[in-house]
């Protein structure tokens, strides 16, 4: 039988997976633009953020809960060739799938496309799409000129990333959704109910406001962070449950625990 | 697998790294509490060192008449020399008299040809307090205040000279200065007790205990009892 700890370790191994999602202000702030771009006749839509920040897990959750009402297509991963991207695309459009040797006319898929503008209205999200290069990103923007298939172009915010993006898009971009990292109290909530979600009452209380404090401090509020911190602490905690509980306080998360983890993964430096 | 001894290690490291600065931090501020402490008694110490010596002393009305005259005067001390201004009289009036004898420090006016004379003041009345010191030697002072007692035969000088010689260990000065006491008036217990324990000091122990005795004879003195005794059992 698992520990308490080893429940608590495995709900924060990081993942997309949309039964882990936890609804907090901002992701259903976000959740909601979102949707409302997409039913707006923009051409494109820009969701950026930090890493770890929750634009995938909101791309998932969009995809999963329009997929019965729209044409919806989730790209988690990006082509690697353009030759790849056209494929997949020309297999959401014509529902057919073209011999790996075969190659996509682009002009021919334009006109395509424009042939069936008002009729089919189509949504393509695109996670990871700094990936993409300038080339393709072109195309992307003259497929989405045709009015028939929108772009949610999903993007990881860095410095030059930023730029590039701003850059790039300035003149293309309808829509822009921004994703920041979480403050303290949503941070909190996030934490708390991912270990009640699992029924882990005690776990959960025993984190209090110090250690939280702790945790937001070192992660900066980002879930990826707050995901491998949290997985680290239960990994400690399971080891001293196991081999000397009398070091481990079960009513409330010791900082030391906390510090120890943050150790671990090179948020401090001893 | 998780090395968690060696996390606990690096933990107790970062322990130590976090506190550092609290520590550095309490030093610090314990260091200048010291300082400013010190600098506190330091300024206490010469404003009542000054006025106290100024008092100690039977000649300080003629530091009063030169302060009255708007000129600036150099007064010896055992130790020190002080330049006093106008705006000293009125603590010099506030003062009221001060035991001389437990204090070593004696202000003595200088003869004319030995005076420091900074500069007459013309300007009126100044609040600012200020005093220079200028080290002179002890063994120069305490012939200051012997040239003085020449001239004014006052006990608190003698015996001022009979306890500091005491003091310094040089015992056969401390004994005739007891005795210059003495000569003046017999009834000065401390001038007693200073020749006998002198006497004691160059191993002339009988001669104490007869001196003592006849002043025991004559006072019947607590103190002299006392020191009979201890002078008998050592």
């Amino acid at each position: 039988m698992k520990s308490r700890f080893e429940i608590a370790k495995d709900i924060f191994v990081d993942s997309v997976d949309l039964n882990d999602y936890i609804e907090l202000g901002s992701s259903q702030a976000a959740y909601r633009k979102l949707e409302s771009s997409i039913d707006k006749p923009l051409k494109m839509v820009l969701l950026f953020g930090k890493p770890g920040t929750g634009k995938s897990i909101l791309l998932n959750r969009i995809t999963n809960q329009l997929k019965h009402k729209k044409e919806i297509y989730y790209f988690d991963t990006p082509a690697t060739t353009q030759k790849e991207f056209f494929h997949k695309v020309f297999k959401i459009l014509t529902k057919k799938e073209l011999p790996s040797n075969a190659e996509v006319n682009f002009a021919s898929l334009v006109e395509f496309c424009k042939g069936f503008r008002g009729k089919r209205e189509i949504v393509i999200l695109l996670d990871e799409a700094q990936m993409y290069d300038a080339d393709l990103m072109e195309k992307i923007r003259l497929l989405s000129d045709s009015r028939a298939v929108k772009f949610i172009v999903s993007l990881h915010k860095t410095e030059n990333e930023d730029l590039i993006a701003k850059e790039h898009f300035k003149s293309r971009i309808w829509e822009v959704i921004e994703l920041k990292n979480a403050n303290i109290e949503e941070l909190s909530t996030y934490i708390h109910k991912k270990l009640l979600k699992q029924n882990l009452f005690e776990v959960s209380n025993a984190i209090k406001d110090k250690s939280l404090k702790l945790i937001h401090q070192y992660s900066n509020g980002n879930f990826r962070e707050c995901n491998k911190l949290m997985y680290t602490i239960f990994e400690i905690c399971e080891y001293y449950d196991l081999n000397e509980p009398h070091k481990l306080n079960y009513v409330k998360l010791p900082v030391k625990i906390v510090e120890m983890a943050a150790l671990k993964l090179g948020y401090i430096d001893a | 697998m998780l090395d968690v001894e060696e996390l606990e290690r690096q933990w107790k490291k970062y322990q130590r790294k976090k506190q550092r600065p609290l520590y550095i931090g309490g030093f610090l501020v314990l260091f200048l509490v010291v300082i400013m402490i010190s600098i506190a008694n330091n300024k206490i110490n010469i404003h009542g060192f000054n006025i106290k010596n100024i008092f100690d002393n039977p000649s300080s009305k003629t530091v009063e008449n030169n302060i009255t005259n708007n000129k600036k005067k150099v007064y010896a001390v055992s130790k020190s020399i002080f330049l006093l201004n106008d705006s000293f009289q009125e603590v010099l009036l506030s003062k009221k008299k001060l035991d001389t004898k437990q204090d070593q420090n004696i202000l003595v006016p200088l003869d004319e040809d030995e005076l420091y004379i900074e500069k007459d003041i013309s300007k009126p009345i100044v609040r600012k307090k200020k005093v220079s010191i200028i080290k002179v030697s002890n063994s120069n002072a305490y012939r200051d205040v012997e040239r003085r007692f020449k001239r004014s035969h006052n006990i608190n000088d003698s015996m001022f000279l009979a306890d500091m010689y005491y003091k310094k260990r040089r015992y056969k000065k401390a004994i005739y200065w007891a005795m210059q006491t003495n000569k003046l008036n017999k009834n000065i217990e401390e001038s007693w007790l200073i020749f006998a324990k002198s006497k004691v000091k160059l191993g002339r122990k009988n001669e104490a205990i007869r001196v003592l005795k006849a002043y025991i004879k004559r006072s019947n003195s607590y103190e002299a009892r006392k020191l009979l005794k201890k002078i008998i059992n050592n």
